[in-house]
């Protein structure tokens, strides 16, 4: 009898443990790269730096071609947990980066879906998705919650 | 900020194979209204020699911008952009850049023409036209939009020449959790009708300025919140004063000879932070020639509150200059900004920014056995709107 309960109790648990991660999980913002890409994991750093085109490369010295949203609650989230900047001052970034001649700002899609389809056809391409819309064509490299 | 993909991969035949190329175009407009609130112009030298309406303030150096004593003028300050780039492939592209300023009529000039060869994803070479990367703001010193004031401070950024024809060199890569890029340029400038000796300082029929063998390096390490910079420049000067009693065509001709082959040397460090919201800046430089130094100085403040950013900023230069000097002593041209600005950006790609400067101008001049100041102590407030597209 106990371990009827017991039983019962584990899967009432286990309910509430996957209802309260799933809200959590389709929330997580994910940095995506082509499959043929070799590199497993990227650290918050040089997400921050290729996107701001510090660097050209990833770590491993391969180019990286970074695209971005142009707008919208994903684009929101990115520029603030990777990049630490708001709209405007990431835009004001940019505006010292473009009429100074160093860097062009990444190229920018208007869906997730866009970005997923340029970075799965793209062997050097970094882009960023919401963690519900991956799938095989692409591959997770950074996450955050 | 998006640049804009104008003639997107248009593809060029050349027989085979295919080759890509993508336009790319961008600009910016700074409109920007200000005027004089009160200040001292008693023996101030561009009052009583070079007959400006003081007080007044010199918002723009290099092309003349100066608010004067008569009211709300729009000029000084405001100035437009565009630039466009042709990318071919990845390894190649050429840049072109007009801008226009207030201070020259807006007559457009071109600020850069430049072909780029990315020799490898570290290094790139550049040659052609470039802005002269003295200071921190220097490549984008006009662009309204990308600082937080109305204008960086002319008591750092107030020199003749602005760009510079030659070959440059940038290597970026990864330091640690850091990056880091060297740079390297080498080239000339030469500008035989030089307003801002001459409208500014020198008042003469024209004023001839050639920098030759400049050769400059910087480096800039960025850390997340952080940027620190270092800047190394020498060259050499030649200036010649056109008075209006010569009548002479050629630069080359022009009988007063202000300096000739003259080293100078420059010297920079700027220091950046950016964490969470609150954002301080500083920048140091020293200019040595034969007879003549400079010192300038920027400390400034800010706190970005949402859309707002406010600060408050102070700058300082101080240089020894003979020929301003007398028998006894140098000149000595001393200026102080105490700047309070608020920075709006009410839009993506628009800011307003407000701003109110009080300069103190301490200097001491020796024209002609007189004493003066240089432009007298002066309160400007300036309101401008900064678009980039």
């Amino acid at each position: 009898m106990f371990s009827k309960y017991s039983s019962l109790l584990k899967i009432c648990t286990t309910v509430l443990f996957i209802s309260s991660i799933s809200p959590l999980s389709q929330a997580e913002l994910v940095v995506i790269v082509n499959p043929e890409n070799t590199l497993t994991t990227l650290s918050h750093a040089s997400v921050r730096k290729i996107f701001l085109r510090k660097v050209k490369s990833f770590p491993d010295g391969t180019l990286a071609r970074p695209s971005e949203l142009e707008s919208g609650n994903e684009r929101d989230k990115f520029n603030t947990k990777f990049l630490k900047k708001t709209e405007s001052s990431l835009s004001s970034y940019w505006a010292r980066m473009l009429f100074s001649g160093k860097a062009n700002p990444p190229r920018q899609f208007n869906s997730q879906k866009a970005i997923k389809t340029y970075v799965a056809s793209t062997p050097d391409a970094i882009g960023y998705i919401d963690s519900s819309n991956v799938d095989s064509s692409i591959k997770v490299i950074a996450v955050h919650k | 900020m998006k640049y804009h993909k104008g003639l997107l991969t248009a593809l060029v035949l050349i027989s085979a194979p295919v080759a890509a190329v993508e336009f790319d175009y961008g600009g910016y407009v700074s409109v920007v209204a200000g005027g004089i609130l009160g200040g001292d112009d008693s023996g101030s030298y561009l009052s009583d020699v070079l007959g400006y309406d003081c007080p007044c303030f010199i918002a723009d150096y290099t092309d003349v911008g100066v608010y004067e004593d008569n009211g709300v003028s729009f000029k000084p300050d405001s100035a437009y952009g565009l630039k466009g780039q042709a990318v071919f492939h990845d390894d190649f592209s050429i840049t072109a850049q007009i801008e226009g300023k207030g201070g020259n009529d807006f007559k457009p000039k071109l600020s850069q023409l430049f072909a780029r060869w990315n020799v490898n994803n570290q290094l790139s070479i550049d040659v052609g036209r470039k802005a002269l990367p003295l200071y921190f703001y220097s490549d984008f010193i006009n662009v309204g939009y990308a600082y937080p004031w109305i204008r960086p401070t002319g008591d750092i950024y107030g020199w003749p020449l602005a760009s510079y024809n030659g070959i440059s060199m940038a290597y970026s890569d990864d330091l640690g959790e850091g990056s880091y890029t060297i740079s390297a340029w080498y080239g000339a400038e030469e500008d035989d009708d030089n307003r801002a000796y001459n409208e500014i300082y020198w008042g003469a029929e024209r004023y001839y300025i050639k920098w030759d063998n400049i050769l400059g390096g910087s480096i800039e390490y960025n850390y997340d919140w952080l940027t620190l910079r270092a800047v190394v420049m020498s060259n050499k000067s030649t200036e010649r004063a056109q008075w209006a009693e010569d009548d002479v065509d050629d630069p080359a001709d022009i009988i007063e000879v202000v300096s000739d082959d003259v080293d100078q040397k420059f010297y920079g460090l700027a220091l950046m932070i950016d964490y969470e919201n609150i954002l301080f800046q500083t920048e140091y430089n020293q200019f040595d020639a034969d007879d003549f130094d400079s010192k300038g100085y920027l400390f400034a403040l800010g706190y970005r509150y949402k859309q707002l950013t406010p600060m408050i900023s102070f700058s300082r230069y101080s240089d020894n200059d003979p020929s301003f000097g007398n028998d006894e002593q140098d000149g000595h041209q001393v200026n102080n900004t105490l700047s309070y600005s608020l920075r709006w950006d009410f839009m993506r790609s628009t800011a307003v920014t407000l701003q109110y400067d009080v300069l103190t101008d301490d200097t001491i001049w020796f024209e002609e056995g007189e004493q003066y100041t240089f432009t007298g102590d002066s309160k400007v407030l300036a309101m401008g709107v900064d678009y980039v597209f």
